[in-house]
């Protein structure tokens, strides 16, 4: 008993900081969304490196932000308020746009950090420094180790903006990063530079607000702890007969879509496939069902995902 | 005409009547003050961390209180003159290591330079044999999800631009 009592004694400040570190992520969460500044930062992704100007301001309690591309193809994406619209000179670049509006430095946590207790424990790392100023690392690890990938977050402790995002694999190795390079906090008082440059656009649809989607014709259970169901869809694929089901989970930071369809189509040669920006395919077959699942997690994760996974008719 | 102001927060007032309203905002504190306090309600209701505390008054009070120093400023001395020397002396060996490996490396040239230009779509392509549709449905789905985190912000005074 007595031992007892010692063991919760010590730990009581472990939590106390672990509490401290929650806080201090929903606050990133909040900062990262919502606070004005003029900026340009880089992304890593893969073997690939490119580099973003931003500008957020609010204006008339309406935030307005404009992304821009300073290398590879240009492209822009513009945020009034809640709604998202990427800019281009041609047809080409706007499809880049759209990728590159797929994460949204420093807009990288989700609403409610805590939910992400679930699947990852949180950790205090050391102070750093980035684009001039002084950061704190937090480190979030899967609580299943090799099931999905880690995140460090360097946080400006006196703003809670997250000045550099890294995520990493099984094997410690870099997927991918965010790092602001200049950083001017303040709003951006040239209204010019929060207008588009170029002509082509495409509206990306206003956030916050979730379509009305059809509920879907299964219940998927054994899903590994903290992903929800985020929308479903029946939908057409190219050199597919039939409209497959697919359905979409978040974990706050990893995303998965499982597509299943009724096919008598071979499962391909490699079961599993981790390309270099992290995202991967795995699939199995079960009775006369194609189970595929798409998505940024480890090949042990996928395998894991694609192994648990029971299929419930409605 | 608090009824209106909480329309106009709202963005559901019509042009014609957010623009006088929003002109008497401009003189009025005590709408002023009831304004404040919507967002404050709000900000509480939507759970938001940083809550909008009105600081403004204090902040000036403080101010207006606070004496002005009248002194005249120190004038920028010159420092580090031997430092400024190791710098030249720095920067002139950097140069040369620098033209020594460009040397060095001359063969890759152009072809390498292209490549390391990013072509985002190439990022997505992954070496799957016919798997590419999922993976583009994924990029999809996953592009809606994405943009639901992003808005924590209300429009406010819509109608008003």
């Amino acid at each position: 008993m007595r031992r007892l009592a010692a063991c919760v004694l010590l730990s009581l400040p472990l939590v106390a900081l672990a509490d401290d570190d929650w806080a201090l992520l929903r606050r990133a969460a909040v900062a990262g969304q919502s606070l004005s500044f003029s900026a340009i930062y880089t992304h890593q992704l893969g073997g690939e490196l490119e580099t973003f100007r931003i500008y957020r301001t609010h204006d008339d309690g309406l935030l307005r932000e404009r992304r821009e591309s300073l290398d590879g193809l240009p492209r822009e994406i513009i945020r009034q308020g809640n709604e998202l619209t990427c800019y281009a000179p041609d047809a080409k670049s706007l499809s880049a746009a759209k990728l590159s509006a797929m994460k949204m430095f420093p807009a990288v946590l989700p609403d409610l950090p805590s939910e992400l207790a679930v699947a990852y424990s949180i950790s205090r790392g050391g102070m750093d420094r980035v684009a001039e100023r002084d950061c704190q690392w937090l480190l979030l690890k899967p609580r299943e180790a090799n099931s999905r990938y880690s995140q460090r977050l360097c946080i400006d402790p006196t703003t809670a903006l997250p000045l550099k995002a890294v995520t990493y694999g099984v094997r410690g190795e870099v997927i991918e990063q965010f790092a602001f390079t200049e950083l001017d906090m303040g709003a951006e008082r040239d209204k010019a530079k929060l207008r588009p440059r170029y002509k082509q656009s495409l509206p990306l649809g206003k956030t916050g607000v979730t379509a009305p989607s059809t509920p879907p014709p299964l219940e998927v259970k054994g899903m590994p702890a903290g992903f929800r169901l985020v929308r479903y869809m029946s939908r057409p694929l190219p050199g597919h007969e039939q409209a497959v089901q697919h359905y979409v989970y978040s974990d706050g930071f990893a995303r998965l879509s499982l597509f299943v369809e009724t096919s008598d189509a071979e499962v391909p040669q490699h079961p599993v496939v981790v390309a270099p920006n992290g995202i991967g395919v795995a699939s199995r077959r079960v009775g006369e069902q194609l189970l595929t699942v798409v998505g940024d997690l480890p090949e042990a994760g996928l395998q894991t995902v694609l192994k648990n996974i029971r299929l419930i008719q409605k | 005409m608090k009824e209106n102001l909480s329309a106009l927060m709202d963005g559901e007032l019509a042009d014609e009547d957010a623009e006088p309203l929003i002109k008497r905002l401009a003189g009025d504190a005590e709408l002023q003050t009831a304004w404040q306090e919507f967002h404050l309600i709000g900000d509480a209701m939507r759970g938001a961390s940083l809550l909008s505390v009105d600081v403004r008054a204090e902040v000036s009070d403080r101010l207006a209180a606070e004496p002005t120093v009248l002194a005249p400023r120190p004038s920028q001395r010159r420092v580090g003159r031997p430092a400024a020397r190791f710098a030249v002396a720095a920067s002139v060996a950097l140069a040369g290591v620098v033209g020594w490996y460009n040397w060095q490396s001359q063969p890759a040239d152009a072809g390498l330079v292209a490549e390391a230009v990013p072509a985002p779509a190439a990022l997505v392509q992954v070496a799957a044999d016919g798997r590419q549709s999922y993976l583009d449905a994924h990029q999809d789905g996953a592009l809606g999800e994405g943009l639901t985190r992003v808005g924590l912000t209300q429009p406010v005074a819509q109608g008003v631009r």
